[in-house]
């Protein structure tokens, strides 16, 4: 006696109970993506060293599996697993336990909504948009977290200005989508995409202005929401030996390199989703034009880290608060203006 | 006992827990970390109601700003590990006076209340909320916003140093 589950051919023998079987599924579900994120990350720090070595006149990884280092990221994430886990004395434990989880359980969570291709998403959410800017706002107490229970004041000063600095960058991040929801009129990530086709992407349609404004102070915002160069004021080397972790060794050091990739691969799809047209395009399968859209995005976010300095702190908020947050407000006005005037 | 009866029990225990841990404990720190459960598990009562814009502004503005804003706060006027504070209130009494009228009175006028029990529906809440507070609800949601511009001029106004 067997049954044949709805949604993914597994066979389950008769006794057991309905709900035992839909939590499985959903386990295999998310088992799959986690691995799917996962193997993306991997490839992402190995491709953010080779564009380094590349950007910088070197060769980066050559050696491990044979071509070009592929294997660089697999021996390095071998090696952390069998790292000690350090535990400051100073430290608050369990703070210090939960800090890495914090910061990567979120990352994560994020990418239930996106559109891999035309019509898949993971779940297809109404509130798509705004869920992804809640849950990627909680990553920020595992920063925190991080930055308080090292006991370690250059953790708590990266701690400290990561949270000024992901609190005030979320607010153009937000606004700058504004316009494209209200042309839409809607925040599911797959209707949005739907509706830029056929090639009516909204950076450049109904109105380039509007549109590339609002690409610009997006892609801005996500590169500090990322913590990346020239944003990485919470892990300055130069100033606080390396902010929120430098009192982390081993697997919970790597759980915070695996978010900022997540992050790093979940915005730019974000910005392939909302303003380069999602999964549209000619000839190519959609996923593979998603795929290339946001990895072309990807490269831009490492060559912005191999290309500018760091910002000061100042500079960074004022920037902030002084030019993205008016320029998005103007861009909302702008934004209804258009619609007026097409309607 | 059905999925969201126990889901729904599963965020009550969390939600008094965590409570109950932001008032027990000594490190400031932990309070704030607990508070942030207890928040979290109620933007789980919203989902389970159906509210699901609530539950992600829950998420977005008390946990994502709120939260984090007070964090910021502790850490930059207390020193990590420092001794703990005693969780001992000298005005132990007034506080439970006042806390015990709070609970008799809530409990006195909500529980006569008949309640509409209902599953949750789904419906795409955005949509109808927007159109609510830019025409019925206009004028409140405008006078919101006034009140909450003049908070930011009045802190902006307190907090610059006059020129010298």
């Amino acid at each position: 006696m067997a049954e044949r589950s709805a949604s993914v051919g597994i066979v389950f023998p008769a006794p057991w109970p309905p709900l035992l079987q839909q939590c499985l599924v959903m386990l295999a579900q998310c088992a799959a993506v986690l691995a799917a994120i996962n193997v993306t990350v991997m490839f992402l720090i190995w491709l953010e060293r080779k564009v380094a070595a590349h950007m910088q006149s070197r060769l980066g990884p050559m050696y491990a599996g044979g071509w070009h280092g592929w294997a660089q990221s697999i021996a390095d994430g071998i090696k952390l697993l069998f790292k000690q886990d350090i535990i400051p004395t100073g430290a608050d434990p369990w703070v210090h336990h939960l800090a890495p989880l914090v910061a990567f359980v979120p990352a994560f969570v994020c990418y239930a909504p996106l559109p891999f291709a035309r019509q898949l998403a993971v779940v297809n959410l109404d509130i798509g948009v705004l869920y992804v800017f809640a849950v990627s706002g909680l990553s920020v107490l595992g920063i925190l977290m991080a930055g308080w229970g090292s006991g370690n004041k250059y953790s708590m000063l990266g701690g400290l200005r990561a949270a000024a600095q992901l609190v005030s960058y979320e607010v153009p991040r937000v606004l700058s989508v504004v316009p494209i929801l209200i042309w839409v009129g809607s925040q599911n990530l797959s209707v949005i995409a739907e509706a830029q086709r056929p090639f009516r992407w909204f950076v450049f349609y109904p109105n380039p202005l509007v549109g590339i404004v609002a690409f610009l102070v997006f892609f801005i915002a996500s590169v500090a929401e990322c913590n990346r160069t020239p944003f990485d004021i919470a892990e300055a080397e130069s100033e606080i030996v390396a902010g929120f972790h430098t009192e982390y060794s081993g697997m919970k050091f790597a759980f915070f390199f695996l978010a900022e990739y997540a992050f790093v691969f979940l915005s730019a799809g974000l910005g392939a989703v909302l303003f380069l047209g999602g999964g549209d395009g000619v000839i190519l399968p959609s996923w593979l034009w998603f795929f290339l859209k946001t990895y072309l995005l990807v490269f831009v976010f490492m060559w912005f880290r191999w290309t500018f300095p760091r910002f000061r702190v100042d500079r960074l908020l004022a920037f902030c608060w002084k030019f993205l947050t008016p320029v998005a407000f103007a861009n909302i006005l702008l934004a209804g203006l258009t619609l007026y005037w097409l309607s | 006992m059905t999925l969201t009866q126990g889901v729904f029990d599963l965020f009550a225990v969390v939600t008094i827990g965590s409570a109950l841990f932001v008032v027990t404990q000594r490190q400031i720190l932990h309070s704030a970390l607990w508070l942030i459960t207890t928040l979290g598990s109620i933007a789980g009562f919203y989902i389970l109601l159906g509210a699901d814009f609530l539950a992600a502004a829950q998420l977005l503005l008390y946990i994502g700003g709120v939260m984090v804003i007070m964090l910021f706060v502790i850490m930059l006027s207390h020193v990590p590990l420092a001794p703990q504070e005693s969780s001992e209130n000298a005005q132990w009494l007034p506080a439970l006076l006042v806390c015990g009228v709070t609970v008799v009175g809530l409990g006195w006028t909500l529980l006569p209340v008949p309640w509409v029990t209902q599953d949750s529906v789904r419906l795409p809440t955005t949509a109808s909320l927007g159109r609510l507070l830019l025409t019925d609800l206009a004028f409140p949601f405008e006078l919101v916003s006034l009140v909450l511009l003049a908070a930011l001029v009045g802190a902006v106004f307190f907090t610059s140093r006059p020129e010298s």
